[in-house]
């Protein structure tokens, strides 16, 4: 491996080597120690006004110190020293030393995670071509940026999308990167985020994960979705590369689950069209269509009202999978549906349920979910009065119309449970979890919850509503 | 009595009202409830014998509506036979197999997992009817779709019901069969 770190990358790095650090290039230690001192002095006039950037931008990023190190005082000094001693210093030299490597913004801080260690993003789709990229140079550059926060706990992001074969670096560089970082960047390294893995990777990382110490091996997570990182990261931090966005996009699209993820999608109006009315937001249709309550809940509600009060199953039934998606195509590119040449009633039935349940926020926001899930410990006097106030004040005045729209219609199948065998309870399983769900994955215990929530504002219709 | 090692897991999954409720109850030697109310989730265990050797069969029923698509997700990954169940007189739920369930289990347990097709409320069956679908359908789509078997079962023959379960614990053994006689060959080298 030596020889051909040395034929790779023996021409052009070396003579940089040489300028920058009189040491020998290949002696990191060393190097990196020396690195600091002499800017140490350097630096001495600009000190206080770089501590002071420092201070701020600690204390804007939400402050690694306070968050997440549990070290005891006398390191926290040490490192305070250090924090106010390179990274300053750092940014100077990226502006000067760096700049060819640091314009392609591969590598980013973005704040804590959820744990309140650093996150670090690498982004395989900044990196230019291997032609334009001298990755000797990208490597100073990577351990250059640890540098500044391997001292306390941190987190790597990588990007895997938008690694092709002119831009990948070669396996000679990785191993060396695997090498020459010491222990103290693989210790700190808490975890490592393979995002969007191809299978490649992953039979890679089973070979070669005997040679590679089994505490390594714990972190590395693979996260196929990005909405998966939201569980240890606060997204709204990350910068994603828009490549990876669009990647992700088309992946949870392709893998679609069953159930909605609301907040996956990356924004909504974009990429639906103006007639669509399955999958978006209620707001989407208010704004296409001018009225409040979707063209496809008023057809629907009209159509089952004359044919299905008195049909058995209604509502619990499936239709033709078939049928189903070409009303559903209908509705989406805003031509009208009539029912009655579907020939199956429980069709419209399941497009209510289907547009419901499809929607990207659930018609009882995902403000209220909790609040809902709490409800049931308290005792039936104040039940009333809270969810009064919830449905009045706090869920947005359009989900109100419509929730009472559609209720009022549940009601008027529970008058004829006797000839369509849908009691309250009965409706309350089957529309419970397409009226609300949890943003990630719900409990058992939360969708009973649920389905009496649901249970209680069909039978308590009246006065919820009315009153 | 019962045999010490694992029980058999498996899932009843089909469309609503197909009547997996009803199986489940049958096998355990419940009487099938009128009541007539829509399942969330409910787990039952019952005993079958199957070559002398008596075996703990544990059933999840989760809901078959469609929208509890994020709850069943969970059971699929935990048992090792998964029963896909339709109606004979509802040819919808059988087109539903091929078109929604089949999906379904593929995605969340890879195309290798080991599904009974089974045929419910065969007592039903009119051969005149449209949308009746026959035994020779039910087999057709047991070969296309790869099942370890095709069963034809109705709640008002406790035999047949039992027929059912049987098949699993066999599907199963079998499976776990495989896997141990791979390990073995692995480990041998």
């Amino acid at each position: 491996m030596d020889t051909d770190m040395s034929a790779s990358g023996g021409g052009d790095p070396q003579p940089y080597i040489n300028e920058d650090f009189p040491s020998d290039g290949n002696e990191d230690g060393q190097l990196f120690e020396s690195t600091e001192e002499p800017e140490f002095e350097f630096d001495e006039s600009g000190l206080e006004l770089a501590a002071d950037d420092d201070l701020a931008r600690e204390n804007s990023e939400g402050s690694a110190f306070q968050s997440g190190s549990i070290t005891p005082d006398g390191l926290i000094d040490e490192d305070f020293e250090k924090e106010l001693g390179t990274p300053s210093d750092g940014e100077e030299e990226d502006e000067g030393e760096f700049q060819d490597v640091a314009q392609h913004n591969i590598l980013e801080v973005a704040g804590d995670d959820v744990y309140g260690r650093k996150v670090i993003i690498f982004s395989s789709c900044k990196l230019p071509s291997s032609e334009k990229l001298d990755h000797q140079r990208l490597f100073l550059y990577l351990k250059h940026t640890l540098d500044q926060y391997v001292e306390n706990d941190y987190v790597i992001v990588y990007f895997h999308y938008g690694l092709t074969s002119k831009n990948k670096p070669k396996l000679s560089w990785l191993l060396q990167v695997y090498r020459e970082l010491d222990r103290k960047y693989k210790k700190n390294l808490k975890a490592l985020y393979l995002v969007h893995p191809t299978r490649f990777i992953k039979i890679l990382w089973n070979v070669f994960k005997p040679f590679i110490s089994a505490k390594f091996g714990r972190k590395v997570m693979y996260v196929n979705y990005l909405h998966e990182l939201k569980e240890h990261l606060h997204f709204d931090q990350l910068v994603v590369p828009e490549p990876v966005l669009q990647y992700d996009a088309k992946q949870v699209k392709s893998n679609k689950p069953p159930y909605p993820y609301s907040g996956d999608r990356v924004d909504d109006s974009s990429g639906a069209q103006k007639t669509q009315q399955f999958g978006v937001t209620l707001s989407h249709i208010r704004q296409n269509y001018k009225c409040v309550i979707p063209p496809v809940v008023e057809i629907s509600v009209e159509y089952l009202r004359v044919n299905a009060l008195d049909v058995e199953g209604i509502f619990r039934r499936s239709a033709n999978a078939r049928t189903l998606k070409e009303v559903q195509k209908k509705f989406n590119q805003g031509l009208t549906v009539d029912f009655c040449t579907e020939g199956d009633v429980h069709i419209a039935a399941v497009i209510l349920k289907t547009f419901l349940r499809e929607l990207q926020e659930p018609l009882l926001t995902f403000d209220l979910y909790q609040p809902i899930v709490r409800l049931h410990n308290q005792d039936e006097g104040r039940q009333m009065v809270d969810v009064q106030r919830m449905l009045r004040e706090e869920l947005p005045e359009d989900n109100y119309i419509i929730l009472k729209y559609i209720l009022q219609f549940l009601t008027e199948i529970v008058a004829h449970c006797e000839e369509n065998k849908m009691t309250s309870m009965n409706l309350s399983i089957v529309f419970g979890p397409n009226l609300l769900w949890p943003k990630g994955q719900a409990s058992l215990s939360a969708m009973g919850y649920l389905n009496n929530f649901t249970r209680y504002l069909i039978d308590h219709y009246r006065d919820l509503f009315e009153s | 009595m019962v045999n010490a090692s694992k029980p058999v897991s498996c899932t009843l999954v089909g469309d609503g009202m197909v009547g997996k409720t009803s199986i489940a109850l049958s096998f355990i030697g419940k009487q099938a409830e009128e009541n007539y109310v829509a399942t969330v989730f409910e787990n039952y265990a019952g005993g079958t014998s199957v070559a002398g050797e008596q075996y703990t069969v544990s059933i999840y029923d989760p809901a078959g509506k469609h929208d509890y698509a994020s709850m069943r997700v969970c059971t699929y990954t935990d048992c090792e036979v998964i029963l896909m169940c339709y109606n004979v007189s509802d040819r919808d739920s059988f087109d539903s197999i091929a078109s929604f369930w089949l999906p379904e289990v593929r995605k969340f347990r890879g195309t290798k997992s080991t599904v009974i097709l089974v045929a419910t409320q065969t007592d039903t069956r009119n051969p005149d009817s449209d949308s009746s679908v026959s035994t020779e359908e039910g087999e057709k789509l047991a070969r296309e779709i790869n099942a370890g078997g095709y069963m034809e079962t109705t709640t008002q023959n406790y035999d047949s019901v039992k027929t059912v379960f049987e098949k699993v614990v066999t599907c199963a053994l079998k499976c776990r069969k495989k896997k141990k006689t791979l390990f073995k060959k692995i480990s041998r080298r």
